[in-house]
């Protein structure tokens, strides 16, 4: 089904005015006094505000006015989303349930006229049904064609925004934890087409790529130090970290330390090391270059290396290995199974990485890659 | 532990205590993640040798306590002014070394003030400055984050943008943007895909010439449901550290901030 939201007419609409009227602000910021106003001293002849249904009437009666005074101008939709994205907070943080919301929200995504605001209202369905689904049937039935519906109407109106980004990825991770290629492909392809400049967006399809490439051979073309191309076929037999790092860098350099002093050899070897070594940027290098040692640590390192699994890139950031998987943190590895299926890709993101690379290779089954990531 | 509560911080020094009290009432106050200015007093580099640093991480974890965040230079001169800012950068460089011998994943700091196109010699030094930090946060494998105190979102996303270094980021300082005429419900729009950290006050709403006041969180103009869904926008799942640096009674602020703060990050 996602797939026909990906392949249908384009998604991509003009994104809201990002600029608010002052009337909006004035509006919002009454709004927020009247929110945080004591009971006793809030102005509410008409009772408006006795519940978070009665606010938001009060705030529809706000938005009226505003229309009134500017019969010919378009509704500034952000008005009417903040509220409904802060009531949907306020609910969930005061245990409510927030069934009147949805209701609601139901009724605005079949009648608004405003489409901004008739996808926020499709939003809010799609994140409540997704907490359904996981509540209920933790992560394992597909997502119904509703959802998807109204992921494509959120996507109509908020095509470039960080906020499209988080709904897909929301779909992804599920599509993932079930294992389903076709969905995550869709995302990925989506995301890339809606989003392709946010900040965040293509760190989305940098990931799910990764996860798409999980159970599948990993066998991209590497020069090696010793001149000819890496020999994936002579890697088989047990797993393999194909260890991607800048040496002079301290964590590179701590887990490349690490791995090699308990990878063994022989018959007692328990996983094959490829290592990547990549210049990141030279003007930084020059940098660390100076504060002395680094270079001879460099070089005693990577002599270590087996010069046939041992590779040089010289484009940092550029290298299409990094970009194809949104590489931005160093170290990365990618664990492999002894046939060269892609059992993991674990990013860096904090100390802990050696043991999640360790439990990657010793974990028999295949596992999903896409896990919400911190902020590299 | 949940994660909600692994993901609120708070600041030891807005507790105004000795540092080995202030960790011990962050711990009785309910916190599981602390941020520390290294700057002054105990946690001076100068001060932490390797026996100090490891004394520091026993005494930490003895009290349930992760240290989440170090901060770097806050006050004083810009990294942009002359031997005043060089001692700022070497002080900061110290810290971010000094957090990656004991394995803190962010450090903080403020630029001290973004002079703007009038004076091209100090900007050109605070952009040196800057892309030293970077070098040495990707170095050392720690995250820099850069304070939202004077200066726009907009100048902090071109500056961060420029050097294109993935460990260089922002601390999003709600309180700060508000009493700057920053709107912090709107950081989705400059700094997505670029918090590190955020560090959570309120204040009263004011402007480059007549600046807002810190109020006790739940008292300002910070409208948090807003601002977190702007931070959930952004892609941000660092920390949020509890901050009330002018406050009379700080034990009783913090602890009532991160109750009011604490559900926001498990519906997040």
């Amino acid at each position: 089904m996602i797939s026909s939201i990906c392949h249908g007419q384009p998604i991509v609409q003009a994104p809201p005015d990002a600029q608010e009227s002052d009337a909006s602000a004035n509006a919002i910021a009454e709004w927020n006094r009247l929110r945080t106003l004591p009971s006793g001293e809030i102005d509410d002849p008409l009772g408006f505000l006795v519940n978070e249904a009665g606010a938001f009437r009060r705030l529809t009666l706000m938005i009226q006015d505003l229309q009134a005074t500017q019969v010919n101008a378009p509704l500034d939709p952000k008005l009417q989303v903040a509220l409904l994205r802060s009531l949907y907070l306020a609910a969930s943080i005061d245990g409510k349930e927030p069934e009147y919301l949805l209701r609601w929200a139901g009724e605005v995504c079949d009648s608004s006229d405003v489409p901004a605001v008739r996808a926020e209202a499709a939003y809010r369905i799609l994140i409540d049904d997704l907490m359904q689904v996981s509540a209920n049937s933790p992560w394992n039935c597909p997502l119904s064609e509703l959802e998807f519906d109204l992921l494509d109407e959120y996507l109509d109106c908020f095509g470039n925004t960080p906020r499209a980004v988080s709904a897909v990825k929301r779909i992804a991770e599920d599509a993932s934890m079930r294992r389903d290629d076709r969905d995550l492909r869709a995302c990925r392809e989506l995301v890339q087409r809606t989003s392709p400049q946010h900040p965040i967006g293509p760190s989305f399809v940098g990931q799910a790529r990764g996860a798409e490439s999980v159970g599948k051979p990993f066998a991209p073309t590497l020069r090696t130090q010793a001149g000819g191309e890496l020999n994936w076929s002579g890697l088989s037999g047990r797993p393999t970290i194909v260890l991607l790092v800048d040496v002079e860098q301290t964590p590179s350099f701590e887990l490349l330390t690490e791995l090699l002093g308990e990878s063994g050899s022989g018959e007692t070897q328990r996983y094959q090391l490829v290592v990547v070594q990549i210049n990141v940027s030279a003007e930084r290098r020059k940098v660390t270059v100076v504060e002395g040692a680094s270079s001879a640590r460099t070089d005693h390192i990577l002599s270590r290396v087996n010069s046939n699994r041992l590779i040089r890139l010289t484009r940092g950031w550029r290298e299409p290995l990094l970009t194809e998987f949104d590489i931005r943190t160093l170290p990365t590895a990618f664990v492999l199974d002894s046939a060269g299926l892609l059992r993991q890709m674990v990013r860096h993101s904090d100390w802990s990485m050696a043991d999640t690379i360790r439990g990657a290779v010793d974990r028999d089954s295949i596992e999903p890659a896409l896990t919400p990531e911190t902020n590299p | 532990m949940s994660n909600a509560q692994n993901r609120l911080s708070v600041c030891t020094d807005d507790l105004r205590l000795e540092i080995k009290r202030a960790l011990q009432t962050a711990s009785a106050l309910g916190f599981r993640t602390v941020d520390i200015g290294a700057t002054g007093g105990a946690v001076h580099p100068r001060q932490m040798s390797k026996s100090a640093q490891r004394h520091l991480s026993r005494y930490l974890s003895d009290l349930g306590l992760r240290l989440g965040s170090l901060r770097g230079p806050v006050a004083g001169s810009s990294y942009g002014d002359g031997s005043a800012g060089e001692h700022r950068l070497e002080m900061m460089r110290s810290i971010i070394a000094m957090a990656g011998e004991m394995r803190v994943p962010v450090v903080s700091t403020s630029l001290g003030g973004f002079v703007g196109d009038a004076d091209a010699e100090a900007n050109s030094r605070l952009l040196e400055a800057v892309e030293t930090l970077a070098n040495d946060s990707y170095r050392h494998g720690v995250r820099v984050a850069i304070e939202t105190t004077g200066v726009s979102p907009e100048a902090l996303r071109g500056l961060i943008s420029g050097l294109d270094c993935p460990t260089l980021g922002v601390c999003c300082d709600s309180g700060a943007m508000l009493m700057e005429g920053n709107d912090p419900h709107r950081v989705a729009e400059n700094l997505a895909g670029r918090i590190h950290v955020v560090r959570a006050r309120d204040a009263t709403f004011g402007s480059p010439t007549a600046a807002g006041r810190e109020v006790a969180m739940g008292e300002g103009a910070l409208d948090i449901p807003a601002f977190v869904a702007s931070l959930q926008e952004a892609g941000f799942s660092g920390d949020m550290i509890v901050s009330r640096s002018d406050s009379v009674r700080p034990s009783a602020d913090l602890s009532s901030a991160g109750k009011i703060l604490g559900p926001y990050l498990i519906s997040t």
